[in-house]
C-alpha cells in the first residue's frame, strides 16, 4: 500500500476517533451501556450516516476547491458572524483538550497508581512536543496505529457474548427504559453530539490539504471517511455492549470498571491494550482539537498554517496550540471534573454547528469552487435533514445541562 | 460585481503564491462619473478591530504594542495590484513588499522563535 494511502486512511481513523472514541466518547458509551443497556444503540445509525456524509463532504470541498472548511466559513458568513464558530471552536476545543489530556493522565494513573493530576503536565508536554516536532504524517499515522489498540473492546464484545438477536431488535425498534425521560434524552443528545463535532471537519479538511490530496484522491477521500467512521462506530458499539453486559445496572461507572470488564475476558493482555487504547485515543483527539483550533484561527486570519511549515514560519498557527497547553494545565489544577467538561464543550460546539454546516453546504453546491464535484441532490437532501435534526437535538442539550440531576 | 461576495473576506495570495491575510475591508471612492470604485484593499493590523468599536481597537493596540509594533495601522493595497480574483485574490507583489508580514514577523521573533526547535 502506498504511503499516501496509509496516511489518508489514518486521517479518516484519527478524525473518527475525535468523534466516536475520544475520552468523552468512551465514557459516554460506557454510561449508555451501563445505564440504558441496548436502548441507545439506534443513535449509531444517524451518527454513522452524518459522520460519513459531512466528513466526505469537507474532504471533497478541500480537494475540489483547494480550500479548508474554516477558510470559506469566514468568506461566506463575513468576519463578524464567523467569529461565532471561531470563538466556539476555541472555547470548546480548549475544554476538550483538558478532557483528552486527563484521559492520557488517567490511563497513566490506572497503570501506575500515581494520581492523574501528577501525570497531567507530563501528558500536556508530551502532546505539545508532538505538535511542535512531528510531521503531519507521523502524527497522523502514529496515533491512528496506536489507536488500533481500542480493538480490544471489539474482542471483548465478542467474548462477553451479548444477545445479538435482542441487539438487532433494539437497533431498529428501540425500547424506552424505565428511567426519567430527561436522563434518557440527555444521553441521546450526548451520544449524537459526540459523534459529530465541528472540530472534526476543520481537522479533516485541513488534514486533506496537509496530505496534499489532489483530484485523483477523491476516491481515497470516500474510502478514508467511510473506513474511519466505521472503525469509530464499531469500537463505540463494542464499548456500549461490553458495558451493557458486564456493568449494567450501574449509574456511575468509572473508567477502571470498564478496564476490569475488559480484563475479565482478556486477562492481563486486555488490561495493557485497554490502557494503551485509552491513552492513544485521548492523545489522538487532543492533537486533533489542538490542531483544529490552530487551523481555524490561522485560516480565519488568512495566515500560513500547516505542519509542513517550521513553527517560526507559521507563527500564529504555532502560537495557538502552544498557548492552549498551559491553559489546559491551569484549568486542570483547579480540580474541575475534566470529563464533565466535555459535556459543556459539546453544548458550545452544538451551538456553532449551523455556522459550520451551512457554509459547507453552500460551498459544496457552488460550481465556481467545486467544478463537477458539487453535491448531488440526494446528498443535499440527507445533509439538510441530518443538519437540522442534529442541530435541534444537540441545541436541546443546553436546558438539559441546567436541569438538576440530569447530567 | 457584488464586491461583498466576490472580494470581501477572501484569502489573498502574494506574487509567490504565499498566504498574506484576508481582504478585511475595501476603500471606495467616487470617480468622475459619480460612480463608486474600489481604490484599495484594507487588510491586517487592526483593520477588523477598527470596525468592531473603540474598545476592541484599544485592546488590539495594546496587543500590538506588547509584540513590539508601536505604530499599528492597517495596510492599504492599491487595487491596481490585484491581478486576478477566483476563489482567492491574487496580488502582484510579495507580502514583504506590501508590509503584510508585520504581525507574523513580530510573533515569530518575540515568541515562537525563542522556543527551542522553532
Amino acid at each position: 500500500m502506498r504511503l499516501k494511502t496509509v496516511g489518508s486512511i489514518a486521517l479518516g481513523l484519527l478524525t473518527a476517533v475525535g468523534g466516536f472514541v475520544d475520552i468523552g466518547g468512551i465514557v459516554t458509551a460506557m454510561q449508555a451501556g451501563s445505564q440504558f443497556r441496548y436502548s441507545l444503540l439506534w443513535t449509531l445509525i444517524p451518527g454513522i450516516a452524518g459522520a460519513i456524509l459531512f466528513t466526505e463532504m469537507s474532504g471533497r470541498v478541500a480537494v475540489a476547491s483547494g480550500r479548508p472548511v474554516f477558510d470559506f466559513i469566514r468568506e461566506r458568513l463575513g468576519y463578524k458572524l464567523a467569529l461565532i464558530p471561531l470563538f466556539s471552536a476555541i472555547i470548546a476545543n480548549s475544554l476538550t483538550l483538558v478532557a483528552e489530556l486527563a484521559g492520557m493522565a488517567l490511563a497513566l494513573q490506572l497503570a501506575s497508581r500515581v494520581s492523574y493530576l501528577i501525570w497531567f503536565p507530563f501528558a500536556a508536554f508530551f502532546l505539545w512536543l508532538i505538535l511542535w516536532k512531528a510531521s503531519f504524517s507521523l502524527l497522523d499515522v502514529g496515533t491512528a496505529l496506536l489507536g488500533l489498540a481500542t480493538l480490544v473492546f471489539v474482542a471483548s464484545m465478542v467474548l462477553v457474548q451479548p444477545p445479538w438477536g435482542e441487539i438487532a431488535k433494539e437497533l431498529v425498534f428501540p425500547s424506552i427504559p424505565h428511567v426519567s425521560i430527561a436522563s434518557y434524552l440527555f444521553m441521546v443528545v450526548s451520544l449524537l453530539g459526540a459523534y459529530m463535532t465541528p472540530y472534526q471537519f476543520y481537522f479533516y479538511s485541513s488534514g486533506a490539504m496537509e496530505e496534499e490530496w489532489k483530484g485523483e484522491d477523491l476516491i481515497l477521500n470516500r474510502v478514508s471517511s467511510t473506513i474511519g467512521t466505521a472503525f469509530g462506530a464499531v469500537v463505540d458499539l463494542a464499548i456500549v455492549l461490553v458495558a451493557a453486559v458486564a456493568l449494567f445496572p450501574n449509574n456511575n461507572p468509572g473508567l477502571g470498571d470498564l478496564g476490569s470488564a475488559v480484563t475479565g475476558v482478556l486477562d492481563g493482555v486486555g488490561w495493557v491494550l485497554f490502557l494503551i487504547g485509552v491513552f492513544a485515543v485521548s492523545l489522538g483527539a487532543g492533537l486533533e482539537c489542538s490542531l483544529s483550533t490552530a487551523y481555524g484561527v490561522a485560516q480565519y486570519l488568512g495566515f500560513d498554517w500547516g505542519k509542513h511549515f517550521r513553527p517560526r514560519d507559521a507563527p500564529v498557527f504555532s502560537l495557538v496550540y502552544t498557548v492552549m497547553i498551559p491553559l489546559a494545565i491551569v484549568v486542570a489544577v483547579t480540580g474541575v471534573n475534566p470529563i464533565g467538561l466535555t459535556l459543556w464543550a459539546m453544548a458550545i460546539a452544538a451551538f456553532s454547528l449551523p455556522f459550520t454546516f451551512v457554509p459547507l453546504l453552500v460551498v459544496a453546491n457552488d460550481p465556481l469552487y467545486m467544478g463537477e464535484q458539487v453535491n448531488s441532490w440526494p446528498v443535499n437532501a440527507l445533509a439538510i435533514f441530518l443538519a437540522i435534526l442534529l442541530s435541534m437535538v444537540t441545541i436541546s442539550v443546553i436546558p438539559l445541562l441546567i436541569l438538576p440531576g440530569v447530567s | 460585481m457584488n464586491l461583498g461576495v466576490v472580494v470581501l473576506d477572501k484569502q489573498m495570495l502574494d506574487v509567490n503564491h504565499r498566504r498574506c491575510g484576508k481582504v478585511d475591508d475595501l476603500l471606495l471612492e467616487t470617480n468622475g462619473e459619480g460612480c463608486l470604485a474600489v481604490k484599495a484593499i484594507i487588510s491586517q493590523t487592526g483593520a477588523l478591530a477598527r470596525d468592531m468599536g473603540p474598545w476592541m481597537s484599544r485592546i488590539m493596540r495594546g496587543v500590538y504594542r506588547l509584540l513590539g509594533i508601536t505604530d499599528p495601522h492597517p495596510v492599504y493595497i492599491d487595487w491596481d495590484l490585484v491581478t486576478k480574483i477566483d476563489v482567492v485574490v491574487h496580488l502582484s507583489k510579495s507580502r514583504e513588499e506590501l508590509g503584510l508580514q508585520r504581525l507574523q514577523n513580530a510573533i515569530s521573533q518575540r515568541i515562537i522563535g525563542r522556543i527551542p526547535g522553532a
